[in-house]
């Protein structure tokens, strides 16, 4: 079973390291990722979804560090590597060759002073996968017109100031896709660009991992993009997940209030707009520590039990997990 | 490239009012040319006369107008004081002037830069602390005290650099540490901040994304970025080195523009003091037109 998962996240922790203190962002959390599949991360603005995802490339700030658990990469090449034990240097040949990933803002994701073409090329020289500035020229060019970029030739000088954003990121798309890369880790690509561009984009990103067979950790907050796209999907709130099971189950049977929460938010056609559903309050600050449910200030269904004790991810059904009391039938 | 033709005719335009200006302040302070060359006590014909040969007689419009004719055939008229062409005097001042500038702004900025790209790399360690403990002293302390401290360690105590400029590019390099001081330290603060800032950018996750090291991305991405103000900086500051050295050659007794503009005041030179002045406007100008024109070169999203 566990030779089906590209990638396995055990019991991850990544934290904010201060002189005096430290801060937890993400607080031990398990996520698969089977080749193939997309997987989704939802869960609200600071649940520490951008420091999960940047951990496994090791791509996070200065400031965060991870503090605990294991990244298991598993390839043919090299068999079972735990990437957060690896060296920077070996980590750097995996970035943008095995692991690629696409950023929120494809505006400022690129570097203004430098042709779009050069910086796709960069993949190439960078890893000496083609020495031939001609030919790497050439693939780089077959690259854009791949990801649906018209007169390819043409946009290869573009700077990335006379694009639009979705051409950006369709750019930035190019980018990680050059080296054919196992996984590709999209970091909400398509929060900036407006709703049919995130459509295009979207079908892009499904359309590439079905040809090349890649899989794909795509993170978002809207439910919306996670029901077009994935396969499973994980719940995260404040640092841990609190919910996870395959796209369809999640959708039919969310469990956790957190998660109703977030599907009742998707406005539909014919409601009325005065009462769109929100969940309450807002995220707790991470440095408080408190022995009960993160969840439970917020929770409009919590027991007596939510306040003393932090509730386990139990397995509910098939491959759907859950942490709450309620729903435990506590 | 209608952009630098229009910031040309600017040029014209600044030339145009700093000339008006200069030559109304001059005739408006108090104490006038003629009683400076000549001595107090001579009879009044003899000023009279003298007054008459300087064309300080002419109404006020028509000495500005001749002046402006000839400034344009670039005759900025005879200096009372030494008797010479202005436009010589200023030639042969301004080679010491451009070699210690040169000099200085290598000194700064080769220093300024590689201490601010240090500090931002080991922000809040051991090496940022020293060189913005070093930086800050470089801002905050006056050239004059610089120049008198170097010549009292390097050349009283340590007799390594002649005292005063001689002739020689050793000479040379005293003036040039003193006159590059300030430079080089709010070069080094400037470089560190926009360095520092350009390192958060997400463009730098996106190279180290695709495989470039951390070293690799700064050096390749961040830097370029981070020198677009610096560069702004650096060509004011050229700029400003060019045309202010009064203090740094005072000191080292260089015959350059700065030691010219001070005779000229001293001695109420008017022609004298109206070609430095110009001359030193027109330099500016040059200075941050030379700016525009490098970041247009480095940042695409200037071109039009
Ligand atoms: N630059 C920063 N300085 C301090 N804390 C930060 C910074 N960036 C992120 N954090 C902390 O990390 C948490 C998780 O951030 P992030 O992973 O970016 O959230 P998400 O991607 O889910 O919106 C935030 O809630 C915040 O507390
Ligand atoms: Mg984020």
């Amino acid at each position: 079973m566990s030779e089906d998962l590209l990638l396995e996240l055990r019991d991850l922790s990544v934290s904010i390291v201060g002189k005096k203190e430290t801060l937890p962002i993400v607080k031990g959390i398990d996520l698969h990722i089977p080749r193939g599949s997309i997987v989704g991360l939802v869960g609200e603005s600071g649940c520490g979804k951008s420091m999960t995802a940047k951990s496994i490339n090791n791509i996070l700030p200065p400031f965060a560090r991870v503090t605990g658990g294991s990244i298991i990469w598993r390839t043919e090449a090299s068999g079972e590597v735990d990437l957060a034990l690896l060296k920077e240097k070996e980590m750097r040949k995996k970035c943008g060759t095995e692991i690629a990933m696409v950023f929120q803002e494809p505006m400022t994701s690129l570097n203004p002073l430098m042709q779009v073409g050069e910086q796709i090329k960069e993949v190439l020289t960078i890893h000496g996968v083609e020495r031939d500035n001609k030919k790497a020229k050439d693939r780089v060019i077959e690259m854009l017109s791949k990801v649906g970029i018209a007169e390819p030739a043409l946009r290869y000088n573009a700077w990335p100031h006379e694009l639009s954003g979705g051409m950006r990121q369709r750019v930035m798309i190019a980018m990680a896709m050059i080296c054919q890369p196992k996984l590709l880790i999209a970091d909400e690509p398509t929060t900036a660009l407006d709703v049919t561009i995130e459509a295009q984009i979207l079908s892009l990103i499904k359309e590439l991992c079905r040809n090349n067979s890649m899989s794909a950790l795509v993170i978002t907050h809207n439910m919306g993009v996670v029901s077009t796209l994935c396969d499973y999907v994980y719940v995260m709130y404040l640092g841990s997940v609190v919910e996870s099971a395959p796209v369809k189950e999640l959708f039919n049977n969310p469990c956790h209030p957190y998660t109703r929460g977030l599907l009742s938010s998707i406005p539909h056609v014919g409601d009325n707009p005065e009462f769109l559903h929100t969940i309450p309050g807002n995220v707790p600050d991470m440095k408080k520590h408190f022995k009960g449910c993160d969840f439970c200030l917020r929770c409009s269904d919590d027991i007596k039990q939510c306040f003393f004790e932090k509730p386990a991810l139990t397995e509910t059904g098939a491959g759907h997990f859950v942490r709450c009391h309620r729903s435990l039938g506590a | 490239m209608p952009a630098l033709l229009r910031r040309f005719l600017g040029v014209v335009f600044v030339l145009l009012g700093v000339m008006l200006l200069i030559f109304i302040m001059l005739r408006i302070i108090p104490g006038d040319p003629v009683s400076v060359l000549l001595n107090e006590h001579v009879n009044p014909a003899t000023v009279e006369k003298m007054t008459e040969s300087l064309g300080l007689n002419k109404p006020l419009p028509e000495q500005f107008f001749s002046y402006l004719l000839g400034a344009l055939k670039g005759d900025l008229g005879k200096s009372y004081y030494m008797r010479k062409p202005v436009t010589a005097l200023i030639m042969e001042a301004f080679p010491y002037t451009l070699l210690l500038t040169v000099l200085s702004a290598a000194f700064a900025w080769a220093f300024g830069i590689g201490t601010g790209i240090i500090s931002a790399i080991y922000n809040n360690r051991l090496p940022d602390y020293i060189f913005r403990g070093l930086s800050l002293f470089g801002i905050s302390v006056p050239v004059f005290i610089v120049a008198l401290s170097l010549q009292y360690f390097i050349y009283f105590k340590l007799s390594l650099l002649p005292l005063t400029y001689n002739g020689s590019l050793q000479s040379m390099i005293l003036p040039a540490i003193a006159l590059g001081w300030n430079s080089a330290g709010s070069v080094a603060r400037l470089t560190r901040s926009s360095l520092m800032g350009e390192l958060e950018a997400p463009y730098i996750d996106t190279a180290r994304a695709k495989g470039l090291t951390t070293r690799q991305a700064i050096v390749r991405h961040g830097l370029r970025n981070a020198m677009l103000p610096v560069i702004t900086m650096m060509a004011l500051q050229l700029s400003s080195m060019l045309s202010g050295a009064v203090i740094t050659e005072s000191i080292f007794s260089i015959s350059g523009m700065g030691k010219l503009a001070l005779t000229a005041v001293q001695t109420r030179d008017m022609p004298l003091l109206q070609g430095t002045v110009l001359f030193m406007a027109f330099v500016i100008s040059m200075g941050n037109i030379l700016a525009d024109v490098i970041n247009t070169i480095l940042d695409p999203r200037l071109r039009v």
